[in-house]
């Protein structure tokens, strides 16, 4: 082998949105001022070369997240991916993704993206009816996420994910089949569907803790998510993590990066980087960032975690888990150097028993009945 | 050199202001600099500083020249303001000549507090009358003054009226005990004889008892004897606080100071005690306090089992300086092996819990608390109950009986009907009813101890707006419907949950108790059937549906720490968690049997 470390994956975050929905607790500015975005795309452009010191491995993925990354204008976009080409090696053939608000892209903008380089889109539809987005305090509205995605195959993108959310307030087991049924009608290759879950600091969680309005009972949302399961199968999904299906070779390559616990860089303020063993946030707010790398000096970052061995083990662990595939015991071993099946052997034997874990074929993963209940498997590993 | 020392105490209702007035004695004789100072200086206690409240004041020694020129020593041994502490006042008072009463302008004499200075004046100890906080809007000293001399004879002229917290009339009050309360007058030259009223357990030193000195002298190097058991001990220091401990060469007749004598064994200092001088001990010892009976029982659990020789240790040294706390080995099935101890009441439990927990860092579990049951079998052979999980097979009982207490209670003569009205719900019968002033009334009632302990004091409190004030005697034992009531989780009966009911009340407790339990215990991975059931008959029950929903819907690469923190508390969370049989449950639940009453 001439490069043994692993690929990486290259996460940049735009943290604009042009209002900030109810349920989000993202960093994320509500913002469309162009000179700001241009500043923005110039300071990405100087970490990107600024952190090649840093010897990351080359990169099997590109994602560009946010907050809207869809403000950018595609010019910018094609500026930043050239800067990330111009200073990290790519590996194969990399995914180059991009997260996309149906609000704020035309066919036009979608026909640039696909001719600079982005090869799959994420779009939040989250849902396709009015009252729904209205109570999330999404911008669009239903017929316009359906417009979108059929610009999205107009323009040519033969890989692209619908996100859809369950669990809202007054939402309905059909309700939800509903707009699971509209999202494959326009035959996506990934669908992430997302229970709900409000962070204390949203306005949703406000008002809910209002009492105005008032969540899913548990059971509900259960039904919901196995109705989910159930219904994507049938139609050619498979469930490869516990909220993601994809069509056969179109798991999303860079989250599976997050997943499998290998390396990231992330670039842009309130983006955070894992360098297998630190997990470093580069902090906000995006003015002290603008200032920083437009003056050609790094970020300031702020480092979550330091983990020790004992802890990148449990890591490996408890993000692997979340993919259905599960934990390979031989590839773990030749990872972390030690039998999972012998070194947790209690916990697991424990989880087995409640009919939570499963091993087969050498995979350590969880049940269909675990992974609504994952929790119940995943902090019994925490180190 | 005796008319130079006063010693006294300060009779107070809890909130009344005591820690206020002695940190003000403090300040102006001298004893602490400012830099010293902090407020509530003698609660020696964290727990007491916290909660505002004071249990005991630490014993200080002040030094004041008086206006007429001469450097008295004062002495103040303090009285706690809580009716869970009332013994401990009986042996705060016999080492005084005299005590302050102080009552809050504003809110007038309390229950306990009458009952504390008719203990005072039993002991023919010297009052002297102060009304408090007379700075604050609401205060009304003449109101009170009046008060104080209808109902306890005190002169209304000599009452003095202060205020703590600006430091108003704080020398008047020293003024007075030098000129009213009368100097010790033991015998320097006689054989030694000293009262324990108060100890603690050092670390290095060992034993350290606060002592009053009756009569003869104590020197470092002594050979002492403590009275009740015959031991002989060898002075290693003695001191006086003043607050800050300061040792001295001898303590003779009439003060106060502490002793240590490298005594490792914490039953060899008993409160009450009386040291003399083995070479030349006393005739007899001074007369004792009455031992106190605890009332009330629960079991502690710690919740690793592996921490029950650490709390035994530690029960061993708290009792030390709390006489009062009787504890025994006991197990259960559901929580492993324990302790069931006894306590003054629902406030010394707290308060004996919590510093168990905190100053030997001991994770517990209590079990609800119980009275003490009093069964005649079939047999016509009687036994005594402490723990409910004990009651006999009911075709065994003949009858059961319960302890009953008179309690009265103070109250502004508006609130007089709320009053009865708690005291019938809570199985009363009327005993009688006397106007103390024209708007303040005594209501006497006899209640089952057991319904007190409970929350009567908080229904009270919330029904008069604060204004009602308890104090109660423990009468005896009166024959009662009891039953026992179990617990069972998923059809197995969990030992440490089953409580002692009245039969007209058993069939709402368990309604009650289910509904608690039900909310508390968390969803687990199956479904927990909760019954409650007397013998064999189930009254109510109620499910805990399986768990459906423990997820993290998303986790990706920013998000990735804050997610994992989640799990590290849900990983905590199952720490405060007690395995019984295939439930978890947590370890507070097994409190809220008696919390039920409550949420009426």
């Amino acid at each position: 082998m001439i490069n043994s470390s692993p690929p990486i994956g290259i996460y940049i975050h735009i943290p604009f949105c042009l209002s900030k929905c109810y349920y989000c607790d993202f960093y994320s500015l509500p913002l469309l001022d162009p000179i700001i975005l241009e500043q923005y795309t110039l300071s990405i452009i100087s970490e990107l070369k600024l952190r090649k010191a840093e010897n990351y491995g080359p990169f099997a993925s590109i994602y560009l997240g946010g907050g809207t990354p869809s403000l950018l204008r595609p010019t910018q976009v094609e500026r930043i991916l050239e800067s990330v080409f111009a200073n990290y090696r790519p590996y194969g053939e990399p995914e180059i993704s991009m997260e996309v608000n149906p609000a704020t892209v035309n066919l036009q903008d979608l026909k640039d993206l696909r001719s600079i380089g982005i090869n799959r889109l994420s779009i939040g539809v989250q849902s396709f009816s009015d009252a729904e987005l209205k109570t999330l305090g999404r911008i669009h509205s239903g017929p316009e996420a359906s417009e979108i995605l059929g610009d999205v195959k107009k323009a040519g993108f033969d890989n692209f994910n619908i996100d859809l959310i369950y669990g809202l307030p007054c939402q309905t087991l059909s309700g939800w089949q509903e707009n699971l049924r509209l999202a494959v009608d326009f035959n996506p290759q990934h669908i992430s569907a997302y229970l709900l879950q409000l962070d204390e600091s949203t306005p949703l969680a406000r008002r809910i803790n209002e009492g105005t309005i008032s969540l899913l009972d548990d059971e509900l949302e259960a039904s919901m998510y196995y109705a989910t399961l159930d219904y994507l199968k049938g139609q050619g999904y498979s469930h490869y993590e516990i909220s993601n299906f994809a069509r056969p070779n179109y798991e999303c390559c860079h989250n599976k990066i997050y997943w499998q616990c290998r390396e990231y860089l992330g670039i842009g303020a309130g983006a955070v980087s894992f360098n297998g063993t630190q997990r470093i946030l580069n902090k906000p707010p995006v003015e002290t960032y603008i200032e920083e790398l437009l003056a050609d000096r790094p970020a300031s970052i702020e480092i979550l975690e330091d983990m020790d061995y004992r802890h990148k083990v449990a890591d490996a662990i408890i993000m692997g888990l979340r993919l259905a595939k599960g934990i390979n015991r031989e590839e773990f071993c030749h990872r972390f150097g030690i039998d999972i099946l012998e070194d947790y052997h209690d916990v697991i034997q424990a989880c087995r028993m409640q009919g939570l874990l499963e091993i087969k074929n050498d995979y350590i993963y969880l049940t269909k009945k675990a992974y609504f209940l994952s929790n119940q498997v995943l902090s019994k590993f925490i180190a | 050199m005796q008319d130079r020392i006063r010693n006294f105490s300060i009779i107070a209702h809890i909130d009344h202001g005591k820690s206020t007035l002695a940190d003000r004695l403090l300040q102006i004789t001298g004893a602490l600099t400012a830099r010293e100072m902090r407020e509530q200086f003698l609660d020696k206690m964290d727990l007491e500083r916290e909660k505002g409240i004071t249990i005991k004041l630490q014993p200080v020694r002040l030094n004041y020249t008086a206006r007429d020129g001469k450097t008295y020593i004062l002495n103040l041994i303090d009285t706690p303001g809580h009716v869970d502490f009332s013994y401990e006042v009986s042996r705060s008072l016999a080492a005084c000549e005299g005590a302050l009463l102080v009552v809050d302008a504003s809110q007038g004499i309390e229950a306990q507090t009458l009952a504390n200075v008719y203990m005072a004046m039993d002991l023919n100890l010297e009052i002297i009358g102060v009304v408090n906080k007379i700075d604050l809007p609401g205060a009304e000293p003449e109101v009170v003054k009046g008060e104080m001399e209808d109902v306890l004879g005190l002169d209304k002229q000599e009452i003095i009226a202060i205020s703590a917290k600006l430091g108003t009339g704080i020398e008047e009050v020293l003024e007075a005990i030098v000129a009213k309360i009368p100097a010790p007058r033991g015998d320097e030259k006689a054989e030694l004889q000293a009262l324990i009223f108060d100890s603690y357990f050092d670390s290095y030193k060992g034993a350290i008892s606060y002592i009053r000195v009756d009569s003869g002298e104590l020197r470092k190097g002594d050979i002492i004897r403590m009275m009740s058991t015959g031991k002989d001990f060898e002075i290693t220091e003695i001191g006086v606080l003043s607050p800050f401990m300061t040792t001295v060469e001898s303590l003779k007749a009439g003060e106060v100071g502490y002793m240590a004598a490298a005594i490792k064994n914490v039953a060899d200092t008993k409160v009450g005690d009386t040291v003399t001088g083995a070479a030349r001990p006393a005739a007899a010892p001074l007369e004792g306090y009455q031992e106190v009976k605890p009332v009330v029982y629960c079991g502690l659990y710690p919740l690793e089992n592996s921490d029950y020789e650490k709390l035994r240790d530690a029960l061993e040294k708290l009792k030390l300086n709390d006489s009062s706390l009787i504890y025994e080995p006991e197990s259960s099935d559901a929580l492993g092996l324990g302790f069931r101890c006894g306590f003054l009441g629902l406030l010394h439990l707290e308060i004996v819990r919590e510093r168990l927990e905190r100053e030997y860092d001991l994770t517990l579990m209590a079990t609800a608390p119980s009275v003490i049951y009093r069964i005649i079998l079939t047999d016509t052979s009687e036994i005594y109950v402490r723990n409910p999980s004990r009651w006999p097979d009911p075709q065994r009982i003949d009858k059961v009986m319960e302890p009953y207490v008179k309690a009265s209670i103070m109250v502004p003569n508006e609130y007089v009907g709320t009053v009865m009205e708690l005291c019938q719900e809570k199985r009363g019968s009327f005993i009688n009813m006397e106007y103390l002033t024209p708007h303040r009334v005594m209501i006497s009632y006899n209640l089952p101890l057991a319904e007190i302990l409970v929350d009567f004091f908080d229904g009270l409190k919330s029904r008069t707006r604060g204004y009602a004030s308890l104090d109660y005697d423990i009468r005896g034992y009166e024959v009662s419907d009891l039953v026992k009531l179990d617990i069972m989780l998923n059809g197995e009966t969990v030992d440490a949950l089953s409580s002692i009911a009245h039969k007209e009340k058993a069939y709402y407790r368990a309604r009650a108790l289910v509904e608690r339990l039900r909310k508390i215990i968390p969803r687990q991975m199956y479904e927990v059937a909760i019954q409650a059931s007397i013998g064999n008959r189930v009254i109510a029950r109620e499910s805990v549906k399986a768990m459906r929903k423990d997820v993290l819907a998303k986790c990706y690469g920013g998000d990735i720490t804050r997610k994992k923190k989640l799990l590290e508390k849900q990983k905590e969370g199952k720490k405060r968690m007690k395995q019984i049989g295939r439930v978890e449950v947590p370890r507070d639940a097994f409190m809220t049997v008696m919390e039920i009453d409550s949420d009426k």
